[in-house]
């Protein structure tokens, strides 16, 4: 086991190389550096995203014109078809009608010659003939008369109106269409210049219409075989502009998803003149902007931090001189008058603290460069708890009682864990009250060191700022025995180990420090 | 909570909005399926009147050597038949005015008085035809299921003509008013019956039908009727 270092030894040698631990503050040349894979954002299924409401869209409106047109010519078509074969065979069969001859009362089985003669003369198609006289049922078929008749289309043709008119009717029956025509016939009684008289005969013929009913059917068949292919190729064009407008959207995202990990270079390829591309060219703008700004920033801050760096490192060669110069006037201090002894005291105090804030100031600034080294090694914590408080002096149990677990073995800095408890308890001991309770144990896989002081605790508005650098907890207080650094450095000196120092107060009063560091 | 309450009010508007929104998408598919749907195939359709009626050519008795008698089909509507007289009806070929003087007939039994006129008139007159008439359809007739709505004519009952001689009539002077009486009563007679009498008379008299008929019973008159409407 290595010995702990002691707080004397100088921190001076660490320099370039690649810092262990990540804190999550990479800088976006070191993130990508780094390996870490920017994950693309994973694409989610949408059910009513975009493309499926423009499909939809572009589907809807080619159907209800394909329907819309399909239905209309159908119709007419239908109607065109419809109305003339009834007014052939109306014409035809009145026209027939109108060239047979009959006695009256009719003969049944003169007229049933004549009906014969009629059924086969079926015009646009073949007709079964009826005629209905009285009593008498006369037809051209074996039945006398045809169910397919309504009574309505007899009412009509019986009907007792001056002249009376032939007239016609769709009937559907067991699904089979037919065509029913009613003519009443009428005679010339006496004369030729008379008005014609009823006979009170009429005839009716019946057609099947499934040949117009074929044609009918062909023509839905036709319509929905144009219209679904019509539907099929309306799907293209309504991918097309799902693609169109899907495409610069996905890519937008990936771009903002980017820009959010960091990635402030990232820009969009904007091309077209649409509200699109307008929208990835203020995309472009926006991250150049933003770009500009955080290079500027950054600039700020290095020009920064360097000038701290240098300035501390200006500082170091003439306070070491005036150190040497100071120690030998405290020497003969004792020889001096008294006014000028303590004068010549106090610079040396001062020179003292100055020599201390420079070097936190550089040990900072070392943090903020990222050049901060860890150098772990295996050691016993307890072990270096204890040097540090030897080291410092700090062994009167009124001033700091340690409560320590044995027999820890962790993997630290143990320089950088001195400066730690060093901090801790040094900052106790000056702005809380003895007697400070150093504790260190392990818990799961974790190497906790707890530091507890007697003192007034601290204020809850300051306790998120106490690891903020020269943060005053009393304005008034303007000098303090610390640099104003010291848990500034502390906290970087565990998060460095990839641990975390918390403030508290603890249930009896007083402040409680929590080092939590993986073993 | 003012404002809250606008932004929940908001809220609710954007609601309704949506709502009557998809609503209107609904009653647009629900106007455009029925043109889709309506009707595939051939539709019933109701009784449509189309063109007139057939003119039968009644060849067997010729035009004029018919006498046309009304009687009553089924359906109580008229059904004229025709009979052959063997012969054609005569023209009224003595001018009409003749003496007037009435003489007794026996013919439709006694207590009646016939015109000379009629009596001098040849062929056969339109007594002869409504005495036809009255005797009801012949067999092959009623075969056919047609009817008459008159009495039967108990003996020698008949019914006897009278001629207005052309312009006594009131309504129209162009035609002739033919007076029939008949043994039965008139007022009790059915429509249908009255119908036979007039166009039978109307026929026998004209061969256009172009007169009018007054019917004269026992227990009164009807008025005077046509056989054309």
């Amino acid at each position: 086991m290595k010995a702990c270092v002691t707080p004397d030894e100088d921190t001076g040698h660490e320099g370039r190389g690649a810092h262990a631990g990540d804190d999550g503050h990479g800088t976006p040349g070191r993130g990508r550096a780094s390996g870490r894979r920017v994950r693309s954002p994973r694409l989610r299924p949408h059910p009513f995203g975009l493309r499926t409401r423009l499909v939809l869209a572009f589907l809807l409106v080619a159907a209800v014109g394909c329907g819309t047109t399909a239905a209309l010519t159908y119709r007419a078509a239908r109607n065109a078809i419809l109305e003339q074969t009834q007014d052939t065979a109306v014409s035809a069969f009145r026209e027939q009608i109108d060239a047979l001859g009959t006695t009256l009362p009719v003969q049944p089985e003169m007229l049933r010659d004549s009906l014969m003669r009629v059924a086969r003369q079926g015009k646009p198609r073949a007709w079964r003939v009826y005629a209905e006289y009285g009593t008498l049922r006369v037809s051209s078929t074996d039945r006398p008369t045809s169910s397919v008749i309504t009574p309505e289309l007899r009412a009509r043709a019986a009907d007792d109106e001056a002249v009376p008119h032939g007239s016609f009717q769709r009937v559907v029956k067991n699904g089979t269409p037919y065509l029913t025509i009613a003519v009443p016939a009428v005679f010339l009684a006496r004369s030729a210049d008379g008005p014609p008289q009823r006979t009170g005969l009429v005839f009716y013929a019946v057609m099947e219409l499934s040949e117009e009913e074929a044609n009918i059917e062909a023509m839905v068949t036709a319509a929905r075989d144009g219209a679904l292919p019509a539907l099929a190729v309306a799907l293209i064009p309504a991918l097309i502009a799902a693609r169109g407008v899907l495409r610069p959207v996905r890519e937008l995202r990936h771009a903002a998803h980017s820009m959010g990990r960091g990635r402030l270079d990232t820009r969009i390829h904007a091309k077209g003149s649409d509200e699109l591309a307008d929208l990835a060219r203020t995309f472009n703008e926006s991250a150049a902007e933003l770009e500009r700004s955080v290079a500027e920033l950054r600039n700020a801050e290095a020009r920064a931090r360097r000038f701290a760096s240098d300035v501390s490192h200006e500082l170091r060669t003439p306070l070491a001189g005036m150190l040497a110069v100071t120690e030998v006037l405290d020497e003969d201090a004792g020889s001096l008058d008294s006014d000028t002894a303590r004068a010549v005291r106090l610079i040396s105090a001062e020179t003292g603290k100055l020599a201390v804030l420079v070097e936190d100031l550089m040990e900072i600034s070392r943090f903020d460069a990222r050049a901060a080294e860890l150098h772990t090694d295996e050691v016993d914590a307890a072990d270096c708890v204890r040097k540090t408080l030897q080291h410092r002096y700090w062994t009167d149990p009124a001033q700091v009682v340690p409560h320590l677990a044995e027999g820890i073995r962790a993997r630290l800095d143990p320089r950088r864990f001195d400066v730690v408890v060093a901090n801790l308890v040094g900052n106790a001991l000056r702005h809380g009250g003895a007697p400070v309770t150093v504790r260190l144990w392990a818990e799961g896989d974790q190497l906790v060191t707890e530091v507890a002081d007697r003192g007034p605790g601290i204020h809850p508005d300051v306790l998120p700022h106490v690891f903020d650098r020269f943060y005053k907890a009393d304005q008034a207080r303007t000098r303090s025995a610390g640099s104003g650094l010291g848990l500034a450095i502390t906290l970087e000196n565990v998060r460095l180990h990839g641990g975390t120092v918390t403030a508290a107060n603890g249930p009896e009063g007083g402040a409680v420090f929590t080092v939590r560091m993986p073993l | 909570m003012n404002n809250r309450a606008a932004t929940a009010g908001h809220r609710r508007r954007a609601g309704g909005a949506a709502r009557r929104r998809r609503a209107a998408a609904v009653a647009l598919l629900a106007l455009l399926t029925p043109p889709a749907l309506a009707g595939c195939g051939i539709q019933k359709s109701d009784v449509v009147e189309a063109g007139g009626a057939a003119t039968l050519h009644v060849a067997a008795p010729l035009l004029d050597e018919r006498i046309v008698l009304y009687f009553v089909g089924p359906d109580g509507r008229s059904m004229p038949v025709t009979r052959d007289i063997g012969r054609p009806i005569p023209e009224t070929t003595s001018p009409t005015g003749g003496s007037g003087e009435r003489v007794p007939t026996d013919v439709f039994g006694p207590g009646y008085e016939i015109s000379r006129d009629d009596l001098s008139r040849g062929g056969i007159v339109t007594d002869k035809i409504l005495a036809m008439l009255l005797a009801g359809p012949g067999e092959n007739e009623r075969a056919a299921g047609i009817t008459t709505a008159l009495p039967k004519a108990e003996g020698d009952g008949a019914t006897m003509l009278q001629d207005s001689k052309g312009n006594a009539s009131t309504g129209n002077p162009a035609r002739r008013l033919i007076w029939v009486r008949t043994p039965f009563p008139v007022k009790r007679l059915s429509e249908a019956g009255v119908r036979q009498l007039v166009c039978t008379t109307a026929y026998a008299e004209d061969p256009a039908g172009l007169v009018e008929v007054s019917l004269s019973g026992p227990d009164g008159i009807l008025p005077t009727a046509r056989c054309d409407g």
